[in-house]
């Protein structure tokens, strides 16, 4: 009798999930910063330097965006490479998750913080004692190789270069076409055909802005992926994940003058989008990595939701009376 | 997994009205009926509150356009044949104020011509290109070039609306329009005020018209009546009756001898036609422009010595074929004048040729009536601002600068008159200083006519006219501001209103409805007493009516607020979800994006950018979705929506202002406005697929059953095969390839019975099936199953309702098929593809408000659907080939199903046309509540509450565009872009607002009740 079609007839249950319970469980954690001290201080200098040499290679990308935004490749993957080498901690030296923790959306905000909260305090408090304090908040099977890097906050240097390398490498195959498509049907140009290069090098800064940190910290992990895709990594205090919502949105408002009249030679795509995602990257960053706001939180996307019973309150009034008598006989 | 549901037969049967009154003993039968006559009463005050909303908006919108649209007053005063303008008795016999040249004149009006269409191509370009409106209608210019003495071609440059009705004033009355003209383009109306055809009818001239019968209703009684032949005007598919008519008729009066008439004036439309149906660059223009060479040619060879002969455009057209607005296209039309006798000069020695472009020496259409008079010896009309063209007056040879100069004089005193008269009837406002530059130009001209240097008087003279018509041009956007700030106050109080009593108050706002609109009624009645009695005692700041109607809209909507805030506030926190911040977002920037014409101009993209953003948002709100089906079923939603949003962006019709850098795809080619063969590949593809895919939505919840199979599967597809057969026809008629086989009438009377047949399919059939139909459901009975526990019961027969998940949405479904199919109908193949994707995204919407849990109901009254509806329905407005423009109103569409203009069809047509997008996106607004909405215990209760709620937010979106796109256009009212940009748009935004308002009272409301009753009768009230 159970075909696949007939569930569907099932009649609704009276009492729908609420909005949360609706929802899947994001796994992830939020990336902490090194605790060393050249950590926290470099993050900060990373942040300048990204957007100082932005500034600097402006009249560049504006004369000829093709090129210019080739060349700035090198730096900015070498600077997201260090970035990443020096502040964060790379895939599998840190818990990034919780495997299958049941941790909803209403609870997430707050264990993930927990965790973190520990790790920082434990960072500050005594410099490279952090990773036993680390070990002990970890659930035993999350810390692989975590004990035998022991050592500096991240592991030896270069336990940390290859995984740049390789999230380098990543980065530069894996996310751009999707972002490329992303950036074409929010109306990036198709015509003239000889733009849609120009298209993919943007997509291809907004993947080493916003994803080669999450390559590193999280590799690839799916359920970490799927949280990206669903947008809902927690904010961090490294600025990672603020960095890369920061990055999508500032492109979409820098596309908005574009449009404008005023026949500027920079309002030629796709500079001014270029600009949008460095400096939402950067605020996304000091928000977070800076003045330490919202570290912890994820994106809600739920619908608001009214309490129940405010829809069954009823006035006196007119046919108002008619409506709570029946409703009292039903 | 079977829904065991016990239908008892009471159930079952549900009777409304008196008869079951008596006989109704059981109680649930009284229920029934209770909530019935509930669900009506709630309908109807729904409605009322709705109509009311509309009334305000309706009022907001008058005030503002009372002080917004510009008026021009109308002096009475007539120019006297013996009087000169400056009081002195004419002393001339040989005419009235200036001897004349010409005892007769033939005028010809070629509808549309533009100056280009006269010129060689090779003296514009270097390498001429192709194309079928160049090179056509060699003749004005060659006469021009090589015997200057007797033609002059020049270009000839109308004040806009370039719409016929008000050039034709223009052109005879010497006046510049105002723009609250331009709505009686479908209904002219007689010219009051002195204008060159009263004053040849006083002069006892016989005046012939022929052609355009709009001449007819601005001059009734003026002309011939035997040898005057007049022909429909609006027929636009036609290019040949009302020429033919002129040629066969012109010629025989021609031949005359002696002639009986003084001055014919012929009007020509096929040029403006074929612009029309086809767009410039057609083998049908280049067939008609050819023609009106030969005809001009023949007519020179018949005039005699003592004839004038005028031809010109009374404005061009767009790059389309259409016109009516102020694009350099539209406003550049040619004037070519020809004497058998050598009569006309040269205003400057130097230059031989006629101007190469439109830019270069040119005349406004004002000065046609000036030199008209003159060179027929008649006194210049009243009211004229115009000047006289030189070139007609300078003589043959070397320039006549002392005959101009006197000619000059003329004009000169007639417009100075003029200007005293109109500053005594209403005060101007300027102060002196706006009057020096005309005092020192008219000083210098006197001093340098006394003088004898009549060349520099000339100079003189042409500068102070032109400094004139420029004030006048400042003074007649003349904007009352009271007018305007009370309609900016209506609209915004109303819109606080709508937005305070939709999104912020809580609790059921259907059984809200009585006592609100008692307030609003109250206040209605208490602010129309106070304001009609201000109007009564301070005369001077408000008058009766206004008064009256201010006051009582302002009070009402102040009222209802108040009431409803007062018993509505609830405490909880209104800050939005991140779904409500995001529609917010939309909303305000777009609102605010209108202050510049950018945006404005770039609104079609602006909102594909939004669309997208919306489609990624829910495709990431998918990805967490627990259930799979959920998440597999959104997500695919939404990436289907995001690639249906930019598929549907590849058609475009660009407005002027978007070039360069936009392709227009909508027609075969930019110039052009008829479609390509293979664009015949659309309507048949839409036929073939879109009933596919509605039913595929239908199928997810098994519910393609009862009507909808007939309805959809059938009814539907054979009504857009018929669409598809239509246009197919139409293309074959554009491209002439059944020439041969089928005369031109053949075709158009198969087409406008495939079109009635088209729209009998969506409307009666439409109607009757919505309104008659059972619910979409599927009801089986199987065999009753041997009980499993043994418990002893008998077994029971099993019910399995098929199609139960989506009982409302699948019923009101039926009806979104009827108004595709006819706006499908009026809309080109490449409209049909928008409205397609259109439907498809539409039910894609809903499936991810369901499976994101967006929809409305009791839990929560997200505004993100009703939101996006209204993204959609205006992003599919420019995706039907429109813009905010008003020459991209295709007017074609009003002879699809019609052969001529019929009030009230042929405006209907057009509306449907043009705003068919978003009527249908208003009208599948209810869907957002009723889509799968479950079906229970709580049967219809709290079901007017979400479909108010979404109603009302959808009309938010588009009275906020309105409030904005007003308060920019009255902000920006001495902008440049004003009549090009902003006030189109404002236009069109308040169009749209009123539109939808009444869709949702027609449509949505009206729908919902009968959805409500029809699954009621099966599930319970």
């Amino acid at each position: 009798m159970s075909s696949p079609s007939i569930t569907h007839l099932l009649p609704p249950t009276p009492v729908q999930p609420a909005a949360s319970a609706r929802l899947l469980t994001p796994t992830t954690q939020p990336i902490p910063l090194l605790p060393s001290h050249l950590a926290k201080r470099y993050s900060y200098f990373h942040t300048l330097l990204v957007v100082i040499y932005y500034y600097f290679r402006a009249s560049a990308l504006v004369a000829d965006p093709y090129t210019a935004m080739f060349l700035d490749l090198g730096f900015v993957s070498l600077a997201q490479g260090v970035f990443c080498a020096v502040c964060l901690p790379s895939a599998g030296s840190w818990v990034s998750g919780t495997a299958g923790g049941k941790i909803n959306e209403s609870t997430g905000a707050v264990a993930p913080l927990k965790t973190f909260k520990g790790a920082k305090t434990g960072g500050n408090l005594s410099g490279s004692g952090s990773s036993s304090l680390r070990k002990k908040i970890a659930p035993p099977s999350a810390v692989k190789g975590g004990s035998t890097k022991g050592e500096g906050a991240g592991g030896s240097w270069k336990g940390r270069v290859t995984p740049a390398l390789f999230s380098l490498i990543l980065t530069l195959t894996l996310p751009p076409l999707p972002l490329t498509l992303i950036a074409l049907v929010l109306g990036a140009p198709l015509y003239p055909t000889s733009l849609l290069p120009c298209t993919l090098l943007l997509a291809t800064h907004v993947a080493l802005l916003g994803f080669l940190p999450i390559f590193y910290t999280h590799g690839v992990s799916s359920s970490a992926w799927r949280d990206v895709a669903a947008a809902w990594l927690p904010f961090d205090e490294s600025g990672v994940w603020a960095g890369t919502v920061g990055a999508l949105v500032g492109g979409w408002i820098g596309a908005v003058p574009m449009a404008l009249d005023w026949d500027r030679e920079w309002q030629k795509w796709p500079c001014t989008v270029l600009w949008g995602v460095v400096l939402g990257w950067a605020v996304g960053r000091l928000v977070t990595n800076v003045a330490r706001l919202g570290i912890g939180r994820r994106i809600n996307l739920s619908e608001k939701e009214e309490e129940p019973g405010a829809g069954t309150e009823v006035l006196a009034a007119g046919p108002v009376k008619t409506l709570s008598e029946t409703k009292k006989s039903k | 997994m079977v829904d065991r549901i016990g239908l008892s037969p009471e159930a079952s049967r549900a009777e409304d009205g008196l008869g079951s009154l008596e006989k109704s003993a059981a109680t649930t039968e009284e229920h029934q009926r209770q909530n019935i006559i509930r669900f009506k009463v709630t309908h109807v005050l729904l409605t009322v509150l709705l109509l009311w909303l509309t009334a305000v908006h309706v009022v907001g919108i008058l005030f503002f356009a009372k002080g917004f649209l510009l008026t021009r007053l109308v002096l009475d005063n007539r120019s006297e044949c013996g009087v000169l303008p400056d009081g002195q008795p004419s002393q001339i016999s040989n005419g009235c104020w200036h001897p004349k040249t010409f005892d007769r004149a033939v005028i010809l009006i070629i509808d549309a011509l533009r100056y280009d269409f006269t010129i060689p191509s090779r003296r514009v370009f270097e390498q001429p290109p192709q194309k079928y409106y160049l090179d056509n209608l060699p003749l004005l210019h060659e006469t021009a070039v090589s015997h200057p003495d007797h033609a002059i071609l020049l270009p000839f440059i109308a004040d806009p609306p370039t719409s016929t009705l008000q050039r034709l004033k223009g052109l005879t009355t010497g006046t510049l329009p105002t723009f609250i003209d331009i709505g009686s383009n479908f209904a002219g109306t007689a010219i009051e005020e002195d204008n060159i055809v009263s004053q040849l009818k006083n002069a006892g001239k016989t005046i012939v018209h022929l052609g355009d019968d709009t001449w007819h209703s601005l001059f009734p009684g003026y002309f011939d009546p035997n040898m005057t032949h007049s022909y429909d005007s609006f027929n636009v598919w036609d290019l040949h009756t009302v020429d033919n008519g002129v040629i066969e008729h012109i010629m025989p009066l021609l031949d005359q001898s002696p002639q009986q008439w003084d001055v014919i004036f012929g009007h020509f439309l096929g040029v403006d036609h074929a612009g029309h149906r086809f767009g410039p660059d057609h083998p049908a223009m280049a067939e008609k422009l050819r023609q009106m060479n030969d005809v001009l040619q023949e007519i020179m060879h018949k005039l005699d010595d003592d004839t004038l002969l005028v031809v010109m455009g009374d404005h061009g057209m767009d790059t389309k074929g259409d016109h009516g607005g102020e694009s350099d296209e539209e406003v550049e039309a040619a004037l070519w004048m020809y004497s058998k006798q050598p009569r006309f000069g040269k205003a400057e020695t130097a230059v031989l040729l006629p101007p190469a472009t439109a830019k270069e020496r040119p005349v406004g259409q004002i000065d046609l009536v000036s030199t008209l008079s003159i060179l027929l010896g008649l006194p210049i009309p009243f009211n004229n601002l115009g000047k006289p063209i030189a070139e007609a007056f300078t003589g043959p040879g070397s320039p006549d600068w002392k005959t101009l100069a006197r000619v000059d004089r003329l004009a000169q005193s007639q417009i100075a008159r003029y200007q005293e008269h109109y500053s005594r009837s209403r005060d101007l406002g300027l102060d002196d200083n706006a009057y020096r530059d005309q005092r020192t130009y008219l000083a210098l001209s006197v001093e340098s006519a006394a003088d004898g240097r009549w060349e520099d008087a000339h100079h003189a003279y042409v500068n102070w006219h032109n400094e004139v018509i420029s004030m006048y041009r400042r003074l007649w956007a003349n904007f009352n501001v009271e007018d305007m700030i009370c309609g900016i106050t209506i609209s915004g109080l109303a819109l606080g209103f709508v937005f305070f009593f939709s999104r912020l108050s809580m609790g059921d706002k259907a059984s809200a409805a009585p006592g609100l609109l008692r307030s609003a009624g109250l206040g209605t009645v208490v602010g129309a007493a106070i304001g009609s009695a201000l109007g009564f005692l301070t005369p001077s700041s408000f008058s009766f009516l206004p008064g009256l109607v201010f006051g009582g809209t302002i009070c009402g909507v102040i009222a209802a607020t108040v009431w409803s805030f007062r018993h509505r506030l609830t405490t909880q926190s209104y800050l939005p979800s991140l779904w409500g911040w995001m529609a917010l977002v939309f909303c305000l920037t777009q609102s605010a994006g209108f202050a510049s014409n950018s945006y404005t101009i770039h609104e079609d993209t602006i909102l594909l950018f939004f669309l997208t953003t919306f489609g990624i948002l829910s495709l990431i709100s998918s990805l967490r979705q627990a259930s799979t089906a959920d998440r597999v079923l959104g997500t695919y939603q939404s990436v289907l929506f995001i690639l249906l949003t930019r598929l549907a962006s590849f058609s475009r019709l660009c407005r002027e202002e978007q070039m360069p850098g936009c392709r227009s795809t909508f027609y075969a080619s930019s110039n052009s406005s008829t479609s390509a063969p293979w664009q015949l590949l659309i309507p048949y593809s839409v036929a073939l697929l879109l009933p596919e895919i509605i039913k595929a939505f239908y199928q997810g919840t098994a519910s393609y059953a009862g009507s909808a199979g007939f309805w959809i599967g059938f009814s539907f597809r054979i009504g857009l095969l018929l669409v598809a057969a239509y246009w197919t026809i139409d293309v074959a008629d554009n491209g002439g390839w059944l020439m041969e086989r089928l005369s031109p009438t053949t075709l158009k009377t198969i087409n406008i019975t495939l079109a009635r047949s088209a729209l009998a399919i969506a409307v009666p059939v439409g109607i009757g099936t919505f309104v008659w139909a059972k619910p979409c459901i599927n009801i089986s009975i199987s065999e009753p199953r041997p009980a499993a526990d043994n418990s002893g019961k008998p077994p029971r027969p099993q019910l399995t309702i098929y199609g139960y998940a989506n009982v409302y949405g699948s019923r009101y479904l039926l009806m979104i098929p009827m108004l595709v199919l006819s706006v499908a109908l009026l809309l080109p193949p490449v409209g049909q593809f928008s409205i397609a994707i259109c439907t498809w995204q539409i039910l894609c919407l809903l499936e991810i408000l369901d499976t994101n849990g967006l929809t409305i109901s009791s839990r929560g009254s997200s505004s993100v659907g009703p939101i996006i509806l209204a993204l959609l329905g205006s992003y599919h407005f420019f995706k039907t080939g429109h813009q905010a423009t008003l020459a991209s109103i295709q007017w074609n569409s009003a002879f699809v199903p019609l052969r001529t203009i019929q009030y009230p069809w042929s405006p209907l047509l057009v509306v449907l046309n043009t705003f068919g997008a978003q009527i249908i996106c208003a009208a599948a607004v209810p869907l957002t509540v009723i889509w799968k909405r479950p079906t229970g215990k709580a049967g219809l209760r709290g079901l007017w509450n979400d479909v108010l709620n979404a109603c009302l937010a959808h009309a938010l979106y588009y009275a906020t565009i309105q409030l904005a796109t007003t308060m920019w256009a009255g902000h920006l009212r001495r902008h440049l872009m004003l009549y090009r940009v902003f006030m189109p748009r404002y236009l069109m935004a308040c169009a749209v607002l009123l539109i939808v308002d009444m869709v949702l009272v027609v449509a949505a409301l009206a729908g919902v009740r009968v959805v409500g009753l029809s699954v009621g009768e099966v599930f319970g009230y």
